[in-house]
């Protein structure tokens, strides 16, 4: 088997600002622990809230890179082939409810919608399938439900959240995908370093299939790490009392909390227990942190830019930001 | 080193890592009750990558790593390092300062049921009677009830003057989406505690206004419990 391992700049130069910067923190920690500093309440609660981070994601992390090289090594080119024969218009939904079937959170998504969309999948159904995953699989609308239910609101708010986040999906897939692979994805100078040839006898396949793992592990894992870096950060030095202070209307409101669930980058399995707990905002803008988060935090961000081109993340926020909106003050005449 | 076995190395190391969270049960410190099987899930996944990918690199030809690619598969060992240098790190008051305070109007839709004997009263269950006298009253709160709760001392606004303000931290998923419940204390004489420190309050409750405070008997300092977290 012969191997084309590509080594290149990332586009956020991880290679040369991380090392440094994480190198220096360390450093500091050291002298820290040392002389005792590492006890001081904000070292602790970035300490506790990034690990956590890092830890509840990893998993995923990893389960989206096994997808991801299954997808590239085993799903065979005839089979994807009739997927992408299909039309445009039913290639969108079904990707949508292809969603449903892999119940993973938003961090294990974004390797298997790039590795899709690279396999000749249209681009804006490998977008609706990592939009809608996170948000409208099973165990995300189970605890949305179990959540709400405290509140006799369980089954409003699945149907709701389930409801805008398809339409978000659907919506960003659409808009997004009028661009073809070649302008969406990084290219393959900037990517992971892990295109390889096909192999083809079982035992090249499986060599290839856990470089292909490995590889999009290593390259997701870094820049989960940046994002779970800068959502502990957030959380640690602002008061999300500085933002909910303005939470009064619903237009205000829905800012307010869609702002926080980018901010907080909390994992889409979690966060509707987290929204029923901002009972001093609306239910529209409830529903917003639990659309919005999911398809768009820090630590997303991060890991769209390792499958994405740079301009991907602005795209995305021009028609997310205003569908949740609108999404979210239209379910508030429902929701009351 | 090659990349191949810096890449194993690390891999290892993060399925030592969840391992150790495990068998230590400083999982809890991370993560809730609720997602401990991601830790599980995670500890065998890491595993058997490290495994096949051990077992790759052993029968492959050997790639030397670039300066660049040794630094980028290190990064991930950066998570690991810093609880090794940071140890049993734990949410407090600065926390509790930063985020949105539980309870509030939502008592309003929950259904609670009466206290039995013997069952205590939690920080949840308090937060959401200075909301709303209805459900104070199915639980069946009153001036006089014997309460023990064990929290930290934190700054959080309570709305009742000179009272003391103990908190405890619920999680759901992992530690990032903590949120804190507060109670106020009257401490005999004023005591008065630094922020932090892990109290073990024994009183009765007493009404002021809507708000349900404890009228403190006993004050215990108490080590931080295993599982902080409610």
């Amino acid at each position: 088997m012969s191997q084309t391992a590509v080594a290149a700049p990332s586009p956020l130069r991880f290679e040369r600002w991380a090392p440094p910067l994480f190198g220096g923190l360390l450093l500091l920690l050291l002298a820290g622990r040392l002389l005792g500093f590492t006890d001081v309440a904000p070292i602790q609660t970035f300490a506790i809230i990034f690990t956590a981070i890092v830890v509840e994601a990893l998993p995923f992390v990893l389960l989206g890179a096994f997808a991801a090289a299954l997808i590239e090594v085993y799903v065979s080119d005839r089979l994807l082939g009739k997927i992408t024969q299909l039309p445009t218009f039913l290639q969108l939904p079904a990707a949508a409810l292809g969603g449903f079937a892999f119940p993973v959170c938003e961090c294990g998504s974004v390797p298997v919608a790039r590795r899709l969309i690279k396999r000749g999948m249209h681009p804006g159904a490998g977008v609706v399938f990592m939009l809608a995953s996170p948000v409208f699989n099973p165990i995300v609308l189970l605890s949305t439900w179990v959540a709400y239910s405290t509140r006799g609101l369980g089954t409003q708010m699945v149907i709701g959240r389930a409801t805008l986040g398809l339409v978000t999906a659907l919506a960003a897939g659409w808009a997004l995908g009028a661009e073809g692979a070649q302008e969406l994805l990084r290219s393959k100078e900037e990517a992971s370093g892990t295109e390889h040839e096909q192999g083809v006898g079982a035992s090249a396949k499986r060599r290839v299939f856990i470089e292909h793992l490995s590889g999009d592990f290593f390259f997701m894992g870094k820049f989960l790490l940046a994002g779970a870096a800068l959502a502990a950060g957030f959380q640690t030095m602002l008061p999300q009392s500085l933002i909910s202070g303005v939470a009064r209307t619903a237009v205000i409101g829905t800012l307010a909390l869609m702002t926080i669930a980018f901010l907080s980058s909390l994992c889409s399995e979690a966060d509707a227990f987290v929204a029923v707990s901002f009972t001093q905002f609306p239910l529209g803008s409830q529903l917003a942190f639990l659309v919005f988060g999911p398809v768009l935090d820090l630590k997303l961000v991060f890991l769209y830019s390792a499958a994405f081109r740079k301009r991907f993340v602005l795209s995305l926020a021009a028609v997310v930001v205003p569908t949740v909106l609108a999404g979210s003050l239209v379910a508030e005449v429902f929701l009351r | 080193m090659t990349l191949g076995r810096m890449k194993t190395f690390v891999l290892a190391v993060w399925s030592a890592f969840f391992i150790w969270l495990i068998v230590t049960g400083e999982v809890y410190r991370y993560i809730g009750p609720r997602t401990y099987w991601v830790v599980v899930f995670g500890a065998i996944c890491l595993t058997l990558a490290a495994f096949s990918y051990g077992v790759l690199v052993m029968r492959s030809q050997h790639q030397r790593p670039t300066v660049g690619q040794s630094l980028g598969v290190s990064l991930l060992l950066i998570p690991v390092l810093l609880v090794a240098l940071v140890p049993k790190p734990s949410l407090g008051s600065l926390a509790a300062s930063r985020k949105l305070t539980g309870g509030a109007t939502s008592a309003l839709a929950l259904q609670p049921s009466q206290l039995q004997p013997g069952e205590e009263v939690s920080f949840q269950q308090l937060s959401y009677a200075a909301e709303s006298a209805e459900y104070a009253s199915v639980l069946g709160l009153s001036d006089g009830l014997e309460v023990q709760l064990t929290g930290f001392v934190s700054d959080a606004e309570t709305a009742v003057s000179g009272a003391l303000t103990l908190t405890r931290f619920s999680i759901f998923c992992c530690a990032a989406d903590a949120v804190p419940y507060s109670v106020p204390i009257v401490t005999p004489n004023d005591e008065s505690y630094p922020l932090d420190t892990w109290l073990t309050v024994e009183g009765t409750l007493s009404q002021q206004g809507l708000r349900w405070v404890v009228v403190a008997r006993r004050i215990q300092q108490v080590d931080e419990p295993e599982n902080p977290y409610i």
